[in-house]
């Protein structure tokens, strides 16, 4: 029974290991790779806000934590990049412990706001630290290695975000269905309600804001070992808002909710891209960014009012009746 | 005595909601705080299990004082509770609300035990579950089980909330106006319900409007108004105590 459950997951690692068979075009398999380390941090943010009902607009901010972590061990200590992983997972948890020990007492608005405010302090102070190479980042941040070269493929570093991917999400979904998840669900609910019920609501909502912040982290390092070079503005707070769409999209009370936004925001975004080299050349878009987030706004009032839960929970609600 | 109140006192500004209110419950009795509307029933509630901090005064459980004790600290002492204006989890189903106040006891199946579903993780649900379907069972709703709780009619909502707080094997049972908003069938099956609880060993204090209700079910009975203790005993000598009679009808001029 337990094992019917996770099917899904082995059905879907499948069908997207098959990909790097059909095509090696490594603009395809790029779109995939930074979806993949999108859902990551966005499935951290779904397990924080969606499950336990937490606002937070600073998952960016602990995506920049562990690409900097990450590219600091790699680069300034020429460790191996796999320790620059473990150490992007272990500052961001850490930063994620600290902060939200001061910031979790807020709720609603007012914690929605102290997570913003994070993610701009630390994109603000990445900006003014000259070990890091100040607003330019970070340079000639290293591939993991493994078995070779193997991991410098697009392919190769395609099947390492896969197979997180897959880890992080049977780790969600574990988590979401057992004990301290119902915890999380419960207090989203009724904070009184469970905290009456012997749940220490403070302890729970700080253990999952470390763990989306590891996850963040996690991503974070992910990034930055692929496209080998960061800066401060690549984890601007419009990132963290980005990830909650993604989340509220998919249906933030859901892991697979979670990285379906993030698949189907992602992909959008990348066709908008396309838009103007398919269109006639007399229709000009003056600025593709901000038309992108013109389009995103569309969707995320649409989807709040005609499918409230997000789309994977109201679509399997449908299949159920 | 299971639980005690010393000169409890709750001000809210300048409303005094409690005053030194000096009283004390026995174990294995069903004890009943009535008064009119207003008179502090709930605020005594909430200053008991930790929802407020008494402005002056002491609440003593099992001999310990409750003093700055959060309430899942005190849920874990073993005061369980229900609420007036309800507090379920309208999103979970009812096996999952039971099994939230079940799993209290569960110390080994934490976040990173629960991630890697250790074989531990997986034979304790198991007993939560079963341990919730037989009180989902003993208040009569196990038949929904699978239900969300969102969608069940507000009685029925009311008894999960008994359920929910008996699955935390608490000594006392604190239930916040359990007949308010029911049928008088409902309310049959309620007492049943209590009475029930009680010769299980287990501690039942309500604060209740209903006074017919009260006075067949409760052993002993502690009356306020305008938030001060103005009498207190069993059911027969309370009805007939003039204060109590005065502050509900009123008082001729």
């Amino acid at each position: 029974m337990r094992f019917r459950s996770f099917l899904p997951v082995l059905a879907v690692g499948l069908i997207l290991a098959l990909v790097p068979l059909v095509t090696t075009s490594k603009q395809v398999l790029g779109t995939f790779i930074f979806a993949g380390i999108y859902a990551i941090a966005v499935i951290g943010l779904a397990l924080f806000s969606g499950y336990a009902g937490q606002p937070s607009m600073g998952q960016a901010g602990f995506c920049a934590i562990g690409a900097y972590a990450s590219a600091i061990v790699a680069t300034k200590f020429s460790l191996s990049p796999w320790l620059g992983m473990l150490a992007a997972g272990a500052t961001s948890g850490l930063v994620g412990w600290l902060i939200g020990s001061l910031i979790l007492r807020l709720s609603g608005h007012y914690l929605a706001i102290g997570t913003l405010g994070f993610g701009i302090i630390v994109a603000a102070l990445l900006k003014q630290w000259e070990w890091t190479g100040l607003s330019s980042g970070m340079r000639n941040v290293p591939r993991y290695e493994f078995v070779g070269d193997v991991l410098k493929t697009e392919a190769g570093y395609y099947y390492l975000v896969l197979v997180v991917l897959l880890v992080v999400i049977v780790l969600s979904l574990n988590l979401v269905r057992s004990r301290p998840g119902r915890a999380l669900r419960a207090l989203h609910e009724s904070e009184i309600g469970a905290e009456m019920l012997g749940v220490d609501t403070a302890t729970a909502k700080l253990r999952v804001f470390v763990l989306s912040a590891v996850l963040g982290g996690v991503a974070g390092s992910l990034y930055a070992h692929y496209v080998g070079s960061i800066t401060p503005d690549t984890f601007e707070f419009t990132i963290s808002v980005e990830m909650l769409v993604m989340a509220v999209i998919g249906g933030v009370s859901s892991v697979w909710g979670a990285a379906f936004g993030t698949a189907f925001i992602w992909g959008l975004s990348q066709a908008i891209k396309a838009l103007p080299d398919l269109l006639p050349s007399a229709v000009k878009i003056p600025s593709i960014t901000q038309f992108e987030l013109m389009i995103f706004g569309a969707i995320l009032i649409l989807v709040m009012i005609f499918m409230p839960d997000g789309l994977v929970p109201t679509m399997t609600k449908r299949q159920r009746r | 005595m299971l639980l005690q109140t010393q000169n409890l006192t709750m001000k809210f500004g300048g409303i005094m909601a409690l005053k030194d209110v000096t009283l004390g419950f026995q174990p294995g009795q069903i004890s009943a705080v009535i008064g009119p509307n207003g008179a502090g029933k709930t605020t005594f509630f909430n200053a008991c299990c930790g929802v407020y901090a008494p402005t002056a005064g002491q609440v003593i459980f099992k001999q310990t004082p409750l003093n700055g004790k959060a309430p899942h600290q005190i849920a874990h002492m073993g005061i369980a509770r229900t609420w007036q204006n309800l507090q379920i989890f309208p999103q979970l189903t009812l096996i999952e609300n039971v099994m939230v106040g079940g799993e209290m006891r569960d110390h080994s199946s934490g976040f990173v035990t629960s991630m890697l579903r250790l074989p531990s993780v997986a034979s304790k649900e198991n007993v939560a579950k079963v341990k919730a379907k037989h009180w989902l069972d003993l208040v009569g709703l196990g038949d929904r089980a699978e239900t969300q709780a969102g969608n069940l009619a507000f009685g029925q909502q009311r008894v999960l909330e008994i359920a929910r707080a008996m699955a935390t094997s608490p000594q006392l049972l604190m239930l916040d106006e359990p007949a308010a908003g029911l049928s008088s069938n409902e309310r049959d099956a309620l007492m049943a319900v209590i009475r029930r609880i009680r010769d299980e060993g287990i501690t039942v204090l309500l604060v209740e409007h209903d006074m017919r209700l009260v006075m067949q079910l409760a052993d002993y009975v502690a009356v306020l108004n305008y938030g001060e203790l103005i009498a207190k005993g069993p059911p027969s000598e309370v009805q007939s105590n003039p204060d109590v009679i005065k502050a509900y009808l009123g008082e001729d001029e």
